[in-house]
């Protein structure tokens, strides 16, 4: 499905509104949109609401053989999936240009930071280490993808807890969550990705675009820092000459908006934990918000099952019962079974038959047609100089098989059935 | 003892037509079996695969504790201990229009059980998928964690064959629908919540129907008992789990989707719980919906 196009007048509406300094939404030109981070039922899994963009994170585990080149660190792995769900542009299970660009900037902001102490994955050296998997899901796509996929990234990995493990001599041993509770991953720092973008060939900048402003935008720089204003990772997309003044003022504007969200990450880990101490229910069920019209929720409902029991067993009672007997199989050939007459060719069989039948007093067992069959091909091979004449019209055939049963004698094409279907007629006319 | 794995697409079967194929399968039965059924009424082909029938015995069932009991499973006269049925449904709860983007979304939760649903649609079709005279339905399911697999596709598969049902796809020639499920959580009774989230988006989306659907899944337990909307603990216990969708209009069996050995009586009670069980959602998709064109709160 293509994405709905852009009309020119919005196209110049929008440009001409960033000129004023005014955007769509009524935000400044710093102002992040609203954000909202949610933990999900299970460790490691977050959602994040970047005004009306979406984006899911789930991060999971699992044990495997590491590198060569790296025999006691941990292995790290990133996947964001643009999912058909958040706009009709993204297809399913195809590579776009827009997912290797997003891909590769969380790698580089989360991986390449060493923001995760990837030797305490290591469980033993060159032969077990934990491999961290970080699936984000876009849900929903109002523009800055990036950011909200790397808060949700960077959220669900402080959130996510792995089992523990324990080593005596050459075993190893994993306990689930009941036994040993699981351990939370040891993380250095949180690198948060902050975009800025530009129009009129950088005269003028705005953070954090929506959909539309993304749409009509020259340039984005994204800039990965954390808390410690340490820039992370910095990429600078749709080929626009950025001043060094330019750069500088980005990266002062992304350390004020990272120390904002480093913030709310850890209020809402703190919130989460202290929920889960409680023994509360917790999770996405729970965030659903109940003063919406849109939503609605109902308690645990018991449901009346008085009378199943009969229902089924009167459904059965009364159900037509197929009938009792099921034909025989039958073995006409070495490795082949069958049942019934399926695989051959009825066609204008049926007239013909329903005439032998009168005749010949029901001739219809299927053994009996069987051995008719080869009584016949015997017949064949013992007359082969005769099979060279074949009757011209099947009128005149028809008419040789029914009413003078001798003529049968004469020859017949070897693999006609109707042939052999009357001379199995003409041989048990004679018997009698 | 059956053990099956049956679908059904496109037709919606009575309990008679339904316990007659399952006879029919038992009688004839010799290993993996589909049955192709055309229905005079609406000349739609729908096909149900029975397979895997590992141990048929016509004439003795043994059940779970070994105690032999005499029945005839043709005629359906069964002399032996009633299966209790344990009917509850975990809380659920249902949000529509959460997502922006799509034109019709909602999200439906059971339990800890939890999908998104989104459906784009009716829009421009790619000529390869176009059909000339009703719209092309594709559904998409994402796991929480990985790629698409079998399973999911198994799901999806479900998904649409209902979907295909109960939408009137004929007034939307030549045109796309998508429908994006999302796993959010996946605590037991995942195909039901599945069907009832898409039910929800389609609504949403304003999509005519011909009835709504909605998923109920049963679980056998090891003793026999009937648990409607199983948490992933009861289903791992269990020893069958069926899903069932059931329409709005007659409470037909939609689709169906089972997994483990049961036999014909319990496959007909689990039919009539679901049927029992499918009101309490009907009543709570109307009661949202009155709630969503209400003037206040």
């Amino acid at each position: 499905m293509k994405d709905t196009p852009m009309s020119n007048c919005e196209r110049d509406f929008i440009l001409k509104a960033i000129e004023e300094k005014k955007r769509l939404d009524g935000r400044q030109t710093y102002d992040y949109r609203k954000i909202k981070i949610t933990f999900g039922t299970d460790y490691g899994c977050c959602f994040v609401d970047l005004g009306q963009t979406r984006v899911m994170a789930q991060v999971s585990c699992e044990l495997v053989v590491p590198k060569e080149n790296r025999p006691n660190e941990g292995i790290m792995f990133f996947n964001l999936e643009l999912s058909p769900m958040a706009s009709p542009a993204f297809e399913q299970g195809r590579q776009s240009e827009l997912s290797v660009k997003l891909n590769r900037q969380l790698e580089r902001c989360l991986r390449n930071s060493k923001c995760i102490d990837t030797e305490s994955l290591c469980v033993v050296s060159g032969e077990k280490v934990w491999q961290i998997r970080v699936d984000v899901h876009t849900l929903n796509n109002d523009g800055n993808l990036m950011d909200a996929a790397s808060v949700a990234a960077i959220g669900a990995l402080c959130h996510f807890r792995r089992p523990d493990v324990s080593i005596q001599g050459e075993e190893v041993t994993v306990y689930s969550p009941e036994e040993r509770d699981p351990i939370p991953l040891s993380i250095y720092h949180m690198p948060i990705s902050v975009s800025f973008a530009f129009f009129q060939q950088g005269t003028f900048l705005l953070v954090d675009p929506c959909e539309r402003e993304e749409r009509v935008m020259d340039g984005l720089l994204m800039i990965a820092m954390n808390k410690h204003r340490e820039i992370c990772s910095i990429q600078s997309s749709g080929g626009i000459m950025l001043l060094k003044e330019q750069v500088m003022r980005c990266s002062k504007i992304a350390s004020v908006k990272v120390s904002e969200i480093t913030e709310l990450i850890n209020k809402a880990l703190l919130n989460d934990k202290t929920a889960r101490k409680a023994g509360g229910r917790c999770g996405f069920a729970e965030s659903m918000p109940q003063e919406r019209i849109t939503a609605l929720k109902t308690d645990q409902t018991a449901v009346e099952m008085t009378d199943v029991s009969e229902t089924a067993s009167s459904i059965v009672q009364t159900a037509v019962a197929p009938p009792q007997t099921v034909p025989s199989p039958s073995v006409p050939v070495p490795g082949v079974g069958q049942v019934g007459e399926g695989l051959r060719n009825t066609w204008g069989l049926e007239e013909e038959e329903e005439e032998e039948e009168e005749e010949s007093c029901g001739g219809d067992s299927v053994e009996e047609v069987t051995k008719m069959d080869v009584e016949l091909h015997q017949e064949d091979k013992s007359r082969t100089v005769d099979v060279v004449e074949i009757l011209d019209s099947d009128e005149e055939e028809e008419e040789v098989v029914i009413l003078y049963p001798e003529a049968t004698k004469k020859p017949k094409n070897t693999g006609s059935s109707s042939g052999q279907k009357g001379a199995g007629a003409s041989r048990k006319q004679k018997k009698k | 003892m059956l053990s099956t794995r049956i679908q059904s697409g496109k037709t919606k079967m009575s309990e008679t037509q339904f316990s007659r194929l399952s006879n029919l399968h038992a009688v004839n039965s010799s290993g993996s079996k589909s049955v192709c059924v055309r229905s005079a009424k609406s000349g739609l082909k729908s096909t149900l695969i029975l397979t895997h029938c590992s141990y048929l015995d016509r004439d003795s069932h043994r059940s779970a504790d070994g105690e032999k009991r005499t029945s005839q499973c043709a005629t359906g006269v069964f002399k032996g201990r009633v299966t209790s049925v344990q009917a509850a449904f975990r809380e659920f709860g249902c949000e529509q229009t959460l997502l922006s983007r799509p034109d019709g979304s909602a999200s439906f939760v059971q339990g800890d059980t939890s999908v998104m649903a989104g459906v784009y649609g009716p829009a421009e079709v790619k000529i390869s998928k176009e059909i000339y005279d009703r719209a092309t339905l594709e559904v998409l399911v994402h796991p929480k964690v990985g790629l698409p697999g079998v399973r999911e596709r198994s799901q999806e598969q479900c998904v649409r064959e209902t979907c295909e049902a109960s939408l009137l796809l004929s007034l939307h020639p030549r045109s796309s629908l998508t429908l994006v499920l999302q796993v959010l959580h996946d605590d037991g009774a995942l195909l039901s919540c599945c069907l009832n989230a898409a039910c929800m988006a389609l609504m949403d989306a304003g999509l005519s129907m011909s009835c709504l659907f909605c998923g109920v899944t049963c679980a056998i337990s090891a003793d026999g008992e009937i648990i409607t909307d199983p948490t992933a603990a009861q289903e791992k216990e269990s020893r069958a789990l069926m899903t069932f969708a059931i329409d709005s209009k007659e409470r037909r069996v939609m689709m169906s989707s089972t997994k483990g050995s049961f036999s014909v009586h319990e496959l007909q009670q689990c039919v009539a719980a679901s049927q029992k069980a499918s009101e309490k959602i009907f009543q709570f998709y109307r009661d949202s919906v009155r709630r969503r064109y209400s003037k206040n709160l």
